[in-house]
């Protein structure tokens, strides 16, 4: 499949087309992919903030934010990296099914769609029905959720209920935890006085 | 064909959205222009006036070259329809008072209208500046006035005589070095200095005679021009200012003499960055004096 095949496959035909990223491993352009889209969501989202802001000036300087932008692509390959190794981590423990570097390549390309987000936004701001991009940029967001469980189950060759919770599981388990410290915190505080 | 017919629509869509957008980021004027909406220019002017600030060890936060940079942005972007001078300024040098106050006249004249909100000190250099819009808004308890002029000559004369320095000058008139912190100054350089500031002082005059023209005559400027400061209520009841208000109530009068909507953006053109306030913090002029020995000031 050429990158084109599979670009085309992520909006039209996701399941074979991560099946064969998964099986593949495409890494190197997964990467890439991931890299662009990230990039070009930030240069778009930048605009936005500077179109849709009330108080321009108030925009932190322009040099200033590439440099953050430039930390937040490390950071993003960083989590991109761990979650991949966490949900494979947490497969093999659980269903005894791991493919870390697949599952890699497959939420690499699964960001594709969201691509589409911000631009559609940045579009109707301009046409000045915001609420319609917002709406579009949800569906955006929605799409690749959609794709990133789609990768997992076609990654981690696990059923799609198995897919959802491991997806669910991490985000689950912070939550439990901070539950958990606010119940202990709450136990262990000594009463006000009155 | 038709994978490569769908990828290309997506990319060519994408490139069109980059491609507005980078124009935004580069040009913050082209948001409005691009959404059709009027903006109203916000100038901060915080902190002592100043001259040009060029490096981390001298700069000031109210230097006049960048202050002078932002009204002519005002002036040029058509996006701009008003302008909001937002001072908060005890004064400074005369020269950065004036240069401003040159640039803000010169803004008026391509028929944006200016209104100075008054922060909690707006005066001397900070009022002449104010001087120089169409309308003046105060909080109730600024302190504004003190109008005059003012230059100061330390004398370390007997500090240097107790070190046992001297200092050695080699001029090439008489008052070369007037003003000298070295000597006792005589009767003829106390009398040439006066009257450079008793000159700067009538300037002042006429700078307030000018902009508050039909509100305060010229005998009661000279009555209160002593150096003395005001409450913004007291300023509204002897004409320094027009009215009392807020910052957002010195919008809203942008907005309605330029006649344009409420909902107008507004974007602060001199906005301290947030990279500037961390090099602010390090400045050393925080900690260190900045004034030269003898300077006049309003």
């Amino acid at each position: 499949m050429s990158l084109i095949d599979i670009i085309y496959g992520i909006f039209f035909d996701p399941v074979p087309t991560l099946r064969y990223l998964a099986r593949e491993k495409p890494l190197l352009s997964g990467l890439l992919v991931y890299l662009v889209v990230f990039v070009f969501n930030l240069i778009i989202n930048r605009g936005l903030t500077t179109l849709d802001s009330e108080i321009a000036g108030f925009i932190p300087d322009g040099n200033f934010i590439w440099i953050f932008a430039g930390l937040g692509v490390i950071l993003s390959f960083f989590i991109l990296a761990l979650i991949a190794g966490l949900l494979s981590l947490l497969s093999e423990i659980f269903y005894q099914r791991g493919n870390a570097s697949g599952l890699l390549v497959c939420l690499s390309f699964a960001i594709i769609p969201g691509v589409l987000g911000p631009p559609l936004q940045y579009g109707a701001t301009l046409l000045g029905v915001s609420w319609l991009g917002i709406i579009f940029s949800l569906i955006a967001v929605i799409w690749v959720l959609v794709l990133q469980v789609l990768s997992l189950r076609e990654a981690l060759e696990v059923q799609t209920g198995q897919a959802i919770l491991l997806f669910i599981l991490p985000g689950l388990f912070v939550v439990l935890l901070l539950l958990g410290l606010i119940f202990i915190v709450a136990k262990t505080m000594p009463p006000f006085p009155g | 064909m038709r994978k490569g017919l769908a990828v290309g629509l997506i990319l060519v869509f994408l490139i069109i959205m980059g491609v507005l957008s980078v124009r935004v980021v580069n040009k913050p004027d082209n948001a409005a222009s691009l959404k059709g909406s009027a903006v109203v220019g916000v100038i901060e002017i915080n902190g002592v006036l100043g001259g040009e600030a060029t490096s981390l060890l001298t700069g000031s936060s109210a230097d006049s070259s960048r202050i002078m940079k932002s009204i002519r942005t005002a002036a040029k972007r058509p996006d701009i329809k008003a302008v909001v001078i937002r001072i908060n300024s005890p004064g400074g040098t005369a020269v950065a008072a004036q240069e401003i106050g040159i640039e803000l006249d010169k803004l008026r004249k391509t028929g944006k209208p200016v209104v100075t909100s008054m922060g909690d000190v707006c005066a001397s250099g900070g009022y002449w500046i104010a001087c120089s819009s169409d309308y003046i808004i105060a909080n109730g308890t600024t302190l504004t006035g003190s109008i005059g002029a003012i230059m100061e000559t330390t004398n370390l004369q007997g500090l240097y005589d107790k070190l046992g320095i001297r200092q050695e000058v080699f001029k090439s008139g008489e008052h070369k070095d007037i003003g000298s912190s070295s000597r006792e100054i005589t009767p003829q350089e106390r009398e040439i200095l006066q009257a450079v500031v008793s000159d700067s002082y009538t300037q002042f005059l006429d700078q307030v005679k000018r902009g508050r023209n039909g509100k305060i005559n010229l005998k009661e400027i000279e009555d209160i021009a002593d150096g003395r400061v005001f409450t913004g209520e007291t300023a509204l009841q002897i004409g320094l200012v027009d009215s009392l208000g807020n910052y957002y109530d010195a919008i809203k009068q942008a907005q309605v003499m330029a006649k344009i909507p409420e909902e107008s953006r507004i974007e602060v053109i001199n906005a301290e960055k947030l990279w500037d306030s961390l090099i602010l913090g390090t400045r050393a002029s925080r900690l260190l004096p900045t004034q030269n020995l003898w300077q006049l000031k309003y």
